[in-house]
């Protein structure tokens, strides 16, 4: 069966390429990248190498937020202001006034070193968290919106992640990881009091891990931003 | 194809089907019934998941049916336990017939990996309503499962390969087998190399990158050539007109599988990934309405003066308006590729309206199309009842066109709301609000879907069970009445 086996080949000839040049090269490539170094000469105002510290990043933290599934709803990657406005969006980046002076930057490969897989996301039905360590200030506060989110936003359609917290009866005095819902329709009953799992903490620590804004060699701009680490 | 073929050559054809047919009874009954249910479970799942975007409250039962689990395992059940399932039944029954191979061992094995298939299946869902996921796209199902998943496949895989490296006849024009073959030969490719890669090393954005890619490999390279193939089998078939032209149908493979190899990374155009991956990937995604085109122009060329057949016969009725909903996914497909309305697309409902639409539109109403001609063969009686078929139909048709329209709508307004500049120091409300009208359609949509598989299962599980129309006359839809049906040359080929 001679034209059976040429098809074959062709098959294998017609997919084979892309395979080797979209996926096997790239993904093998990527095991050696490595750090880029700032240069004065282009006018970089930082020292050392740009290899952002992804390693700060909550991998435990990271393993909850896939499996609840979060990437369903939320993004974790801005696009350049040319092509969207996700760098202008209020506190979608390190400065969360309504009027930043600049853009975010876009999101690039090295942001994202050390995770097995990006969270990229599927969807955005809520808003992009690539540099959400910025938007919360606490933990309290992102355990308010995992535990409530139809307290914090009442039109939210995210869903409660209450599993991940526990309602315990009162002992002693206030707990300092005691979620302040008292006056929302989310309250406990009397005497009762709601605090994180080690899981919603992991989680929290996560979301509030994950700030993406380094500065990049070789653009000035944004070598200029403030940098916190 | 037999065009004068003597009385004693049409009685041996008709006994080699017959053997052909009673050699692969079990195994393709087995695959139709299981995928049935599975999109049963999928669309019941999708119901739930589109409600709970509109009201997250709603049956809030638990961590196992939060939107974020439920989402990926309706999707699952969707492509492991309905589409692969089912396209599997599909291509081993039609590379059979096309290669007049009778298989003659193996039931048993084939039944068996059938069930551990569905056991995997099962495992995912757990797994991934459980809180097992692991937000990989279509790849959600806990890291052990896949390997059951590949073997198995494997092995179906080689029993259709192996018909067409040694067939029992070989003329005819080969163009489904072509296409059967393809998606045998790739979704393991896919399959195995996106697993590897993404649970063996660290990827970062360039495994979102590959994930992407594998989920369009997967439409494009199983769904769609099982689709095609079944299409390009069955419209001849019943039309009783050869394909218009061999050569389309030849341009229309090969471009498919070049271009489909290139795309999936425009999903991420943009990002944080090298761009000429999400670029390549861009243009192929818009170069594929080509294919898309070629394929469709053959369809209709070859359907062209028969259309009438399309009233009356399930088989043809289904597929036409399965093949019609390929030049849709298309256009949808490059519409989300191009960057000029893809920055406006990405991210938003209209992702979800293209897997819908390929495949639920395109790939499930072929293979709908095909069970309603090959199950009668297997199970030894016709289809019990018109109304069912037609209630089958039309809500697939009108629940299909629901979810597709309202998510590319909806994902248009979704998109423009997230890229108006007016709404850069707004909350999520706008977009959370205008995107309520679509999702309830998609609901409501599902709640469709649901009613018609309902009826297409307890059809099914009918006939499996030999309780069929005991007659010689194919159930055709000219007449509401079960009676005196017309006979139709060609159909009951």
């Amino acid at each position: 069966m001679t034209d059976f086996r040429t098809f074959v080949l062709k098959l294998i000839a017609a997919f084979g390429f892309p395979w080797l040049l979209l996926i096997v090269w790239p993904a093998i490539s990527y095991q050696s990248i490595g750090p880029i170094a700032y240069d004065k000469e282009k006018g970089d105002e930082l020292d050392g190498a740009y290899f952002f510290p992804m390693s700060s990043v909550n991998h435990t933290g990271g393993a909850i937020y896939a499996k609840e599934g979060c990437v369903q709803c939320h993004t974790q990657m801005i696009r350049p202001p040319q092509m969207a406005l996700d760098g202008w969006r209020k506190g979608w980046g390190q400065d969360q006034s309504s009027r930043p002076a600049e853009p975010v930057r876009a999101t690039v490969l090295r942001d994202y070193i050390g995770e097995k897989q990006a969270f990229l996301g599927i969807a955005r039905v809520g808003p992009d968290l690539t540099n959400a360590g910025y938007r919360f200030e606490n933990s309290t506060q992102v355990h308010m919106h995992l535990y409530a989110p139809q307290a914090v936003n009442e039109w939210s359609t995210m869903p409660s992640y209450r599993h991940l917290y526990i309602v315990r009866k009162q002992q002693g005095p206030d707990s300092p990881k005691a979620l302040p819902l008292a006056g929302t329709k989310y309250a406990p009953k009397e005497g009762y009091e709601v605090v994180p799992t080690p899981e919603a903490e992991q989680l929290a620590a996560y979301v509030l891990s994950l700030k993406r804004d380094y500065p990049i060699p070789g653009s000035k701009a944004l070598a200029a931003a403030p940098v916190k680490k | 194809m037999q065009t004068e073929a003597s009385t004693a050559d049409l009685n041996a054809d008709n006994l080699r089907r017959a053997a052909i047919d009673r050699s692969l009874k079990g195994p393709v009954l087995f695959l139709f019934t299981n995928a049935a249910f599975w999109l049963m479970a999928s669309t019941l799942m999708g119901f739930v998941a589109a409600s709970k975007l509109v009201s997250p409250s709603f049956m809030d039962w638990g961590s196992w049916i939060t939107y974020g689990r439920l989402q990926p395992a309706h999707l699952c059940a969707l492509v492991y336990g309905w589409g692969i399932q089912a396209g599997l039944g599909v291509a081993l029954w039609l590379m059979a017939r096309r290669t007049a191979v009778v298989m003659k061992s193996g039931q048993g094995t084939l039944v068996t990996l059938g069930i551990l298939w569905n056991i995997a299946v099962t495992a995912s869902i757990i797994g991934i309503l459980g809180g097992g996921s692991r937000s990989i796209e279509w790849l959600e199902f806990p890291q052990g499962i896949w390997p059951v998943f590949a073997g198995i496949f494997l092995v179906f895989a080689f029993k259709i390969v192996s018909m067409a490296a040694k067939p029992e006849r070989t003329e005819g024009f080969l163009i489904s087998t072509w296409y059967i073959l393809a998606a045998c030969f790739f979704f393991p490719w896919i399959f195995i190399t996106a697993n590897t890669l993404l649970n063996n090393l660290d990827l970062g954005a360039i495994g979102a990158g590959i994930s992407a890619w594998y989920v369009h490999g997967v439409i494009l390279l199983f769904f769609v050539p099982v689709g095609i193939g079944s299409a390009y089998y069955f419209i001849p078939k019943i039309t009783g007109q050869p394909i218009h032209s061999a050569q389309l149908a030849q341009m229309g493979f090969w471009m498919l599988v070049i271009l489909g190899s290139w795309t999936g990374m425009q999903r991420y155009l943009g990002g944080p990934i090298p761009a000429w991956m999400p670029s390549i990937g861009a243009m192929a995604g818009v170069l594929l309405l080509i294919p898309v085109g070629v394929v469709g122009l053959n369809h209709h060329l070859t359907t062209l003066g028969k259309h009438s057949q399309v009233a009356s016969s399930p088989t043809l009725r289904f597929t036409f308006f399965g093949a019609l909903f390929y030049p849709v996914s298309g256009i949808i497909l490059a519409l989300i590729s191009a960057s000029w309305s893809g920055s406006t697309l990405q991210f938003t409902h209209a992702w979800y309206g293209y897997q819908i639409v390929a495949v639920y539109g395109f790939f499930s109403m072929c293979v709908f199309g095909a069970i309603y001609y090959i199950v009668p063969r297997l199970a030894g009686c016709e289809w019990l009842s018109v109304r069912l078929i037609r209630n089958h139909f039309w809500f697939s048709v009108y629940g299909i066109g629901t979810i597709v329209l309202a998510s590319v709508v909806g994902g248009i307004q979704h998109g423009a709301g997230l890229n108006d500049a007016a709404n850069w120091n707004n909350t999520f409300w706008g977009v959370v609000m205008n995107s309520r009208g679509y999702v309830t359609a998609r609901a409501v949509a599902w709640l469709f879907i649901l009613w018609s598989n309902f009826w297409f299962l307890i059809h099914l599980l009918l006939m499996v069970a030999g309780l069929g129309r005991r007659s010689s006359a194919p159930t055709l839809l000219t007449h509401d009445h079960d009676d005196h049906l017309p006979v139709t040359e060609g159909v009951k080929a």
